[in-house]
Parts: structure tokens; C-alpha cells; sequence
């Protein structure tokens, strides 16, 4: 159990394309992190160099505080599982997961033990003759486990190990890593471009996008708090509205869209850094999540101009929320229509176009009051208070 | 016939029909042939007026109790195993240093360049060679030049140029074997051993070469085969001691007009071939079920 440090790690291919850039991390002893984000930003290459299989232009890799920028792959004492997996397939899943043990002159009898204890642990034992190609997808992927785990390394590294299964599995096999990692305690680097699985698995996520790191947190806080626009969009479903700043009073930043609509919400995260104010004019952007929106009926005039005039033509409740939502921080409500209603289990989804014709989308958890609105319907969406990030554009 | 024509109707007859026209050519310019030789092989030569048909075994007891047929076989087969390793450990670092190349370019350009020898006759190639061992010319003077001998020396006719000739004609054929086995290791096998902590040595005597095995064994049966058939070669840049069963039979036939002796010799070089061929096809059939056979971690002999 040691902790990795990348310390502004500098990669470029020929061709110039800068795969890894200027990336600072520190994963903590213990730590479940995920190098999140889409192909290309370099979170494999990050791994990569973490395992020695490609050496940074620049900077330093630190495993356990100890440099090992220039230390091959074969000395690091890491325990890679493969995307492909990479089982050798003219050996038995015992000689396998034996494999580590022998390269470092383990006694066989030994080496035989641990193994087996390491193929009882993924839930395999009664497998050791058998050969790669004979087992089932979620059993090879154990086997990698099993393999890399072995030899005690003081880093686990992974490579988009389930991106071949299927999603129950995917499922299975997430629970079963997590609950491995957690047993034994291993300072873990995973990397997937899934962002529920990065989200269900990890202590942190490192959120990466074209060779840089866009912000590092636990699941709760890169959902919650999004420090950029990529990130809001990259982690979860949001809604985006473009617009410019009104002007920012108490907690709130108030924003006018390009629409001409107001939406309140919290000013950007500052990492660290004293909160910047933010001066009206500014152009931002309002990251808005599905579930924090919140539908109102328009009532039978349904044609409703802006949002001020809500008040006067909405039903009861329109009016009552408007009013208040007005009061409380300068937002109405954004009128929509409702395009489509998609029932999927445990959320059901409105899809809802503004006058404008951005496309909103808005979730009720199964269960809770989804107000009666049909395909076609005029309707009201706002936002629930404090939910909305601003962010820099 | 499943895959491409439906088997019935119509186009199953069409497809039979075009069939007819190169299984005739196969009956007409090889079985027929070959049943011919076995069929002279049995008959009598008459010395200076040619064969008469008859049914003798003195042509197989021949090629058998002579000293000098029996060693040409011996000697052939031995130029032939020697051939294949000579292939093997010359061709196969540079296979793997060609596959690893990192540029599609260039690994595209290496194998069209290491196979192109193919495109000329094997006749002009051994020329060619004769030519650059010859003293006057090419590699004897080059090496005086370099001061390393006192005098241009002659390496053809003789049994360097036999073997230069012989690795220069079929190491494309082992180039090309080794390259789709190589390149069919999934490079993250590597670094799956080099992570679990093997050198770059012991991943390749663990991973790289048992994996590679079956495209290794297929090339040298390869050359091992194509070396005992072949007559060019030995013939051009060879002396009569360099000459393997193809040239002596071709003497047989040719000069001395023994053609049912050659026939008989013809039939043993054949059955050997043959059996051969299905002796190392089986080998190899089962070194893909368990290439790791031989290995010292499978079989624990590796520890401390």
C-alpha cells in the first residue's frame, strides 16, 4: 500500500499530439481513484506511465514517495489487469496467476499456495487446470484480478477491464472489485470513459480531458459541484443554458440566459482560490441536473411570453411558485413544451423543448409526485433553488 | 460448397461444373504423372537403349545398397535440417524486430522487401550468388579489402555457397511463417509479464516463444521440405559433394537416360517428403493445443 504521485508529467507522441499534459495527481495510500474521461485525454497514458510502459518527456512519477520515472516496468512492483486482459492462453489459470510468484523466484509450493488462496478470494477455486479460453468473460476477468493481485503489489492498476462485458456483468464484477479492493486495502488507479462506473466505484475521479486534469473529487462533489463546463456534461446528464450575469447578490448569482430567461444559481467552485465576483455581463454557463428541475402545469392559457408573466396566467400553483421563486432570486419559471414522456423503471424522463428550441431534460424519481402533464403539453419548468451551478464559459 | 453456392439446384451444378476444369488439370498434369513414375519405377532399364516394361524391385535395391545413394539422402536430408535452423535463427530476431516496428509503414515495407527475393527465379538468384563468392568478385575481394584474408578467396562452387545459396532462397518462406504467428501476440501479453516481473529476456523465453512456436515449427518443416525438393541451388553453387537427391536424380535421368532408376529415387525422396510432411503437421497440429508444452514454468523447473 503506497501512494502514487504524478508530479507535472509531461508526455508527447511523434506526431506532436500531446497525450498526457502537465498532469499533477496524488493518489493517496488506500485510495480508490478513477482517471475518468473520453478517449484521447490521456488517462491511459497517465496509467501507463504509472506501470513504466511509457516513459513522461518531463516530469516525475512517484510510487510510495520513491521516484520511479526511469524504473522499468519489470521493477515496479505494480499489478496491471489489461483491457484485453492479456491471460496467457498456452498456460492454466493456476500457472497464470503463478506467473508473478515465479518471475520473482517464489518456491513453487509456496507460490502454489498463493495462488490458490488468490483464485478462492475472486471465487475460483476448482479452476486452477483450466486454460483461458475455457472459462466465461466475468471468470477470465477474475483471473486478471487474481493474476495481478498475487504478488502483493503496492499498486493496482486497471485498464478498462469491463469494457467488453456486458452491463449486468459489468454490474457484478464492479460490486466484486470494489469489495476486493476495500479487503485488501490497495492503492487502486482505474481508468474508464464509463462515468457511473467511475462514479460507483471510486474514493476520487479525476476527470481528464485533452492530456489535463479538470478536476479531482469524490463522486459526490465532481456530480454536485462541476468545476467546468465539460465536467457538468461529462459526469451525468445536466442541461446547459448559455448566458451572461445579471448581477450576484447573497449566495447567488443570477443569470440571464440566451433566451431572456433567469435562472439563480451558485456562483462557480473556486478550488481553493478567494471567490472571484463575478461581474455582470460575464458571460456563463448554468449547469442544471434533470432531477434538480422541477415541472409546473401552465395552466389552460398555456402561451406564456416570459417568465415575469407566469404569476398572472398560471393555475394556483404556477403562481405560487413563480411568485415565490421570483422573490426568493429572481427566477421564474422557463416555459416549455413537452415533447416526449419516457417511463424507464425507476425514473420517468420529460423531454421538453423552450420556445427557443433548446432541448431540456427533466427526471422524477419513480415514486415521487410527477405532475400530469402529456406529450404536447405546455408546461413550466423550474429550477429548484440552489441547484444551479454558474460556470465559467 | 456450403458458404458460397447453395449445394443444390441450379447453381450447385454450376458449381460442379466449374470445378471440372482444375480438378482435370490436377488429374491430367500431376496424379497421372506421378502414377506414371511409380509404374517406371518398376521397370527394367536396358543400359544405351532405353526402358522395357517389367515388374523389378532392382531399381529400389539400387538406390538402397549403394553406398553413394544412400549417403546423397542422408547428406540432403542433413543440408535440409541444417537449412531450416539456419532460417530459424536468422529469421526469426528479425520477424519479431519487423513486427514491433511501430510504423505500419515501414513494418509493410520490410516484409515486401525481405519476401521480394520471391519475385525472381531461383535459377538467377543462385547465379547471382555464385557470382558474388567467386574470387574475382563480390565477398572474396571485399574481405582481402577489409584485410582479412591475404588473397581473394573462391567460395563457389562449394558447400558455403551451397548453404548461403540455400538460407538467401527460402528465408522468405520462414520470414513469412513467423510474421502472421508474431504478429498475432497480442502485445499487452508482454507487458503482462514484464508487470508480473519478468525481464524482457524471460517474458520472451515464456511468453514470446511459446506463443510463436506453431508459426516457428510451421516454417522450418517449410524450408526443411522446400530444401530436400529443390535442385537449383546445390546444382549451380555446388560440387558434386553438395549435390542433394534432386540433382542425382536429375543425373540419373538426363545423363546417364536411367529413367527408371531415377523414377525408383524419385519414390523414396517422395515418400520420405511425404512422410515426413505428415509426421511435423501432426507435431505442430499438437503444439497449437499446447504450445507450452516444453516450458520450464509449466512443468515447475524453473525455482531458485
Amino acid at each position: 500500500m503506497s501512494r502514487v504521485d504524478l508530479v507535472q508529467v509531461t508526455k508527447t507522441y511523434p506526431g506532436g499530439v500531446k497525450a498526457v499534459d502537465g498532469v499533477s495527481l496524488t493518489v493517496e495510500a488506500g485510495e480508490f481513484m478513477t482517471l475518468l474521461g473520453p478517449s484521447g485525454c490521456g488517462k491511459t497514458t497517465s496509467l501507463r506511465m504509472i506501470a513504466g510502459f511509457e516513459q513522461p518527456d518531463s516530469g516525475q512519477v512517484l510510487i510510495g514517495g520513491k521516484d520511479v520515472t526511469r524504473v522499468p516496468p519489470y521493477e515496479r512492483d505494480t499489478g496491471m489487469v489489461f483491457q484485453s486482459l492479456a491471460l496467457f492462453p498456452h498456460m492454466s489459470v493456476l500457472d497464470n496467476v503463478m506467473y508473478g510468484l515465479r518471475m520473482r523466484r517464489v518456491p513453487r509450493p509456496e507460490a502454489e499456495a498463493r495462488a490458490k488462496e488468490m483464485l478462492a478470494l475472486v471465487q475460483l477455486a476448482g479452476y486452477e487446470q483450466r486454460r483461458p479460453h475455457q472459462l466465461s468473460g466475468g471468470q477470465r476477468q477474475r483471473v486478471a484480478f487474481a493474476r495481478a493481485l498475487a504478488v502483493n503489489p503496492s499498486i493496482f492498476l486497471l485498464d478498462e477491464p469491463f469494457a467488453a462485458l456486458d452491463a449486468k456483468l459489468r454490474d457484478e464484477l464492479q460490486v466484486e472489485l470494489r469489495r476486493l479492493q476495500q479487503r485488501l486495502r490497495i492503492t487502486t488507479v482505474f481508468v474508464t470513459h464509463n462515468q457511473r462506473e467511475a462514479m460507483t466505484l471510486s474514493d476520487r475521479v479525476a476527470v481528464m480531458r485533452d492530456g489535463r486534469v479538470e478536476q479531482v473529487g469524490t463522486p459526490q462533489e465532481v456530480y454536485e459541484e462541476p468545476a467546468t463546463v465539460f465536467v457538468a456534461g461529462f459526469v451525468g446528464m445536466t442541461n446547459l443554458f448559455k448566458g451572461h450575469v445579471v448581477a450576484q447578490d447573497g449566495g447567488f448569482v443570477r443569470v440571464r440566459t440566451a433566451e431572456g430567461f433567469e435562472i439563480a444559481g451558485r456562483p462557480p467552485r473556486t478550488n481553493g482560490a478567494p471567490p472571484q465576483a463575478l461581474a455582470p455581463g460575464q458571460p456563463v454557463t448554468v449547469s442544471v441536473r434533470p432531477e434538480a428541475l422541477r415541472l409546473v402545469q401552465a395552466g389552460a392559457a398555456g402561451a406564456v411570453g416570459e417568465a415575469g408573466a407566469v404569476g398572472e396566467a398560471g393555475t394556483p400553483t404556477a403562481r405560487e411558485s413563480g411568485e415565490a421563486a421570483g422573490e426568493s432570486n429572481g427566477t421564474g419559471g422557463i416555459p416549455v413544451r413537452v415533447d416526449m414522456v419516457r417511463f424507464v423503471g425507476e425514473l420517468v424522463e420529460y423531454h421538453l423543448f423552450t420556445p427557443g428550441g433548446q432541448e431540456i431534460l427533466c427526471t422524477y424519481q419513480r415514486g415521487q409526485a410527477a405532475p400530469a402533464v402529456g406529450q404536447g403539453a405546455q408546461a413550466l419548468v423550474r429550477v429548484e433553488p440552489g441547484e444551479a451551478r454558474v460556470l465559467w464559459q | 460448397m456450403r458458404g458460397g453456392f447453395p449445394a443444390q439446384g441450379a447453381g450447385g451444378r454450376l458449381a460442379r461444373a466449374l470445378l471440372v476444369f482444375p480438378v482435370g488439370m490436377l488429374v491430367v498434369f500431376f496424379v497421372v504423372p506421378l502414377i506414371m513414375m511409380f509404374v517406371v519405377s518398376f521397370y527394367r532399364n536396358l543400359p544405351g537403349a532405353g526402358w522395357e516394361p517389367a515388374f523389378t524391385l532392382e531399381n529400389y535395391v539400387r538406390a538402397f545398397s549403394r553406398g553413394l545413394y544412400r549417403d546423397r539422402l542422408v547428406y540432403t536430408l542433413e543440408i535440409s535440417a541444417l537449412n531450416a535452423v539456419l532460417c530459424l535463427l536468422i529469421g526469426y530476431p528479425f520477424t519479431y524486430y519487423l513486427v514491433r516496428l511501430a510504423s505500419p509503414f515501414w513494418r509493410k515495407v520490410g516484409l515486401t522487401l525481405s519476401i521480394s527475393t520471391l519475385w525472381l527465379t531461383y535459377v538467377v538468384r543462385s547465379y547471382a550468388w555464385s557470382v558474388l563468392l567467386s574470387a574475382t568478385s563480390g565477398v572474396g575481394q571485399l574481405l582481402m579489402w577489409l584485410g582479412l584474408v591475404d588473397r581473394p578467396t573462391g567460395y563457389t562452387p562449394g558447400p558455403v555457397a551451397t548453404v548461403v545459396g540455400l538460407v538467401y532462397v527460402f528465408l522468405p518462406f520462414m520470414i513469412l511463417s513467423l510474421y502472421g504467428s508474431l504478429r498475432a501476440i497480442d502485445p499487452s501479453m508482454e507487458e503482462a509479464s514484464m508487470n508480473l516481473g519478468a525481464r524482457p529476456w524471460r517474458t520472451f523465453l515464456h511468453v514470446v516463444l511459446p506463443l510463436s512456436l506453431p508459426g516457428a515449427a510451421a516454417g522450418a518443416v517449410m524450408v526443411f521440405l522446400l530444401t530436400m525438393g529443390n535442385y537449383v541451388v546445390p546444382s549451380i553453387l555446388g560440387q558434386p559433394a553438395q549435390w542433394t537427391m534432386p540433382v542425382i536424380i536429375t543425373n540419373q535421368v538426363m545423363n546417364e537416360s536411367n529413367v527408371p532408376f531415377g523414377a525408383a529415387m524419385s519414390v523414396i525422396l517422395l515418400a520420405v517428403l511425404g512422410l515426413l510432411a505428415y509426421a511435423t503437421g501432426r507435431l505442430v497440429g499438437k503444439a497449437r493445443v499446447n504450445p507450452y508444452a516444453g516450458s520450464r514454468v509449466a512443468q515447475g523447473g524453473e525455482g531458485a
